[in-house]
């Protein structure tokens, strides 16, 4: 098999390739790129300033070198040509502007407080984030060439493969190069800065105390009432109006790692439905979501998790894989997608199925799930759809909402307060002990961001006069 | 610049998706019921695809890690806790015969995957209190509205706080959230649609650089 070389890490990929396999770089190029690249002469590092044009990431950059701070009896340098792109080999230590950081204290602790800029800056050095295809047969490999050690005060400067260098490391290399004593001698251009005294550590102590403290010292009642958003009420509607054996079908989209926020949606709902006795049918794309659902309806039932009778309550239409790839054939022919989806399908999956639901409900703690659910099942099988989130799955699924594809949405602690609140069932007594919980939870935590807020503002304020 | 080469294997790839793309389409429109049953296959073969995909992974990163704790590379105590975990949820799952669904099985996702992960989901709020410290200044560019957005609806959010406060701020919080938030979810929304609708052409007729 006949391959060709990348210009930019030297990777053999096969012939036709638009991109290197390694790097992404693009390897649609008239000439013929191996043969450049085998020349030995461009591999070595140039030893003369006529290689010293930044890449092109550095070269789109403007420069940020002063006059004062290029020493007055440095050699100026001849003026640099524009090398073909193969011969572009990172050379930081010969680029001003990664050696001449600002050196006003305000703009250093800006610099050095800002991991997003670092982070861009140091990708601009490296090219890439992540290498190699990102594909089924390759593991993710993660670079770690930028914003992982954690140093902030020390940003690091990336110009070769596995070698990262400091702004002073690479004063110094050039210093020692040009024999510059301005640059040998210079002192160390980052300087410890002079913040308050507040920082990350006591962010996340001061969180944790006004969250926990109220709750383990039970000092904490509930106080005020949670947000009513729209589109509570429609949702507790929709499954109030049904017929007690109107068949509904439940995509179970979330499994215990999200549990301890979507229980609180899923109990009350759980509750309706037992009490209405429906059985809905409950599908799963997640291999753990279908055993949440037994622990949920032997929580709102009183079963053992164990109990075969727990299957009274619902109908288990199985776990389907393959993700959202799945999704279209509920929507397309259920009977049959079910039916042929289970080894010995039970009787009353098969009574369930003979025919069509009239309301899908999707409980998912991302809102991919609802909306693969509306644009890949909906439009198939034209079944109205509510939909019970998280709160951070909210605000992509509101323009649904509105323009009716959705027909109600509960989401967050504030929407499953809310309609355990419509319930005409009463919750038992520890449920609703865990919504009192979540309230003074909810106060607390909500109390801290903005204590946090009004700190941070402060601290900027303090810096900025001093 | 010209355009590569294109192998006849790719020429065959891109015939069979081109093919299926417009069986689905034509099927959606609903002009010819008869496609139903076939565009059904298909699907049915995409999950089959995917398990089997799903299967190759999971051998292919057993490979990488078994490979990596042969030669003693670094982290090799972390891939042999990996293949470990792997074998033990392996023969779990085989150990019963309702595979996946037993309870073993199931103690092995609640007791122990489902808290790491639930960790990992709780230091989110450690990281947004960080950057509501860090970023959230009225001085920064932009800051005072987004600060004030924030304080909009974290008011509106806290139970103490929106008791107390005047109905007037809830229909604002509402109106922030139905109107100007709403359009540029909407934008998002039409915006991605149309960009992966743009790639997605694009990568089909191998037009795909930039």
């Amino acid at each position: 098999m006949t391959t060709i070389h990348c210009p930019h890490c030297g990777v053999a990929n096969r012939t036709g390739s638009n991109f290197c396999n390694r790097c992404g770089t693009d390897l649609r190029t008239d000439e013929p790129i191996s043969a450049t690249r085998s020349d030995p002469a461009l591999t070595e590092p140039p030893s003369t300033f006529d290689d010293a044009t930044p890449p092109s990431s550095f070269a789109a950059q403007p420069p940020l070198p002063s006059e004062e701070q290029t020493p007055p009896d440095a050699a100026a340098p001849p003026e640099p040509t524009s090398p073909p792109a193969e011969l572009t080999i990172k050379q930081l230590w010969l680029q001003d502007e990664a050696l001449f950081a600002p050196t006003d204290p305000a703009e250093i602790s800006e610099f050095e407080q800002d991991p997003v800029s670092d982070d861009i800056s140091s990708l601009a050095g490296s090219g890439r984030l992540m290498t190699g295809v990102q594909g089924l047969l390759e593991p993710l490999r993660i670079s770690s060439e930028s914003g992982e050690s954690g140093d902030l005060a020390t940003p690091t400067r990336y110009f070769a493969p596995g070698i990262e260098l400091g702004i002073d490391q690479l004063r110094r290399l050039r210093g020692l190069m040009t024999q510059d004593p301005t640059l040998l001698h210079a002192p160390p251009l980052y300087r410890p800065r002079k913040l308050p005294a507040l920082r990350v550590p006591w962010i996340f102590v001061l969180l944790g105390l006004m969250v926990a403290l109220p709750v383990f010292l039970l000092f904490g009642q509930p106080v005020g009432q949670v947000q009513q958003w729209p589109g509570v009420a429609e949702a507790h509607a929709q499954v109030e109006n049904l017929a007690p054996d109107a068949p509904i079908l439940i995509l179970w989209a979330y499994d215990p790692a999200t549990a301890d926020e979507m229980d609180l949606l899923a109990l009350p709902l759980v509750t309706q439905l037992v009490a209405r006795q429906t059985k809905p049918i409950v599908v799963s794309l997640l291999p753990n979501g279908l055993a949440t659902t037994r622990r949920l309806f032997a929580r709102v039932t009183g079963h053992m998790l164990d109990d075969p009778s727990l299957l009274d309550y619902y109908i288990d239409g199985g776990f389907f894989a393959g993700g959202a790839a799945a999704l279209p054939l509920l929507g397309q022919d259920l009977r049959h997608t079910l039916l042929g989806s289970t080894l010995g399908t039970s009787p009353a999956l098969a009574k369930a199925v003979a025919q069509p639901p009239v309301l899908a409900i999707v409980i998912a703690a991302q809102a991919e799930d609802v909306q693969q659910w509306l644009e890949l099942v909906q439009p198939l099988n034209q079944i109205p759809v509510v939909a019970f989130t998280s709160a951070g799955a909210d605000l992509p699924l509101r323009p649904y909402l509105e323009s009716g594809q959705l027909r109600g949405l509960v989401s967050g602690f504030d929407g499953g307060y809310t309609y355990q609140q419509l319930l005409t069932q009463p919750l038992s007594h520890n449920e609703e002990t865990i919504y009192r919980l979540q309230l003074v939870f909810q106060n607390w935590g909500h109390l801290a961001f903005l204590v946090l807020i009004v700190l941070g503002n402060l601290a900027a304020l303090l810096y900025a006069r001093s | 610049m010209p355009l590569p080469r294109f192998s006849l294997i790719n020429y065959f790839v891109l015939l069979v998706l081109l093919s299926c793309l417009v069986l689905v389409i034509v099927d959606r429109t609903g002009l010819l019921p008869p496609l139903r049953s076939l565009t059904t296959l298909l699907y049915t073969w995409t999950i089959l695809i995917s398990a089997f995909a799903l299967l190759l992974g999971v051998v292919n990163v057993l490979l990488v890690h078994v490979r990596r704790i042969q030669n003693g590379q670094a982290g090799w105590p972390y891939s042999l806790a990996l293949v470990a975990t792997l074998v033990a949820v392996f023969v779990a799952g085989l150990l019963r015969q309702n595979g996946m669904r037993n309870l073993m099985l199931e103690w092995i996702f609640d007791s122990l995957i489902a808290p790491g992960q639930a960790m990992l989901f709780a230091l989110t709020a450690f990281f947004m209190a960080a950057a509501a410290f860090r970023w959230l200044r009225i001085g920064r560019v932009g800051g005072a509205w987004m600060l004030a957005g924030v304080l909009l609806i974290l008011l509106i959010q806290m139970p103490a706080a929106n008791s107390a406060l005047s109905p007037v701020w809830r229909q604002l919080a509402n109106w922030t959230l139905s109107v100007p938030i709403m359009a540029v979810m909407r934008g998002a929304l039409l915006g991605s649609g149309l960009a992966l609708l743009i790639t997605g052409v694009r990568f089909l007729l191998n037009r795909n650089a930039g």
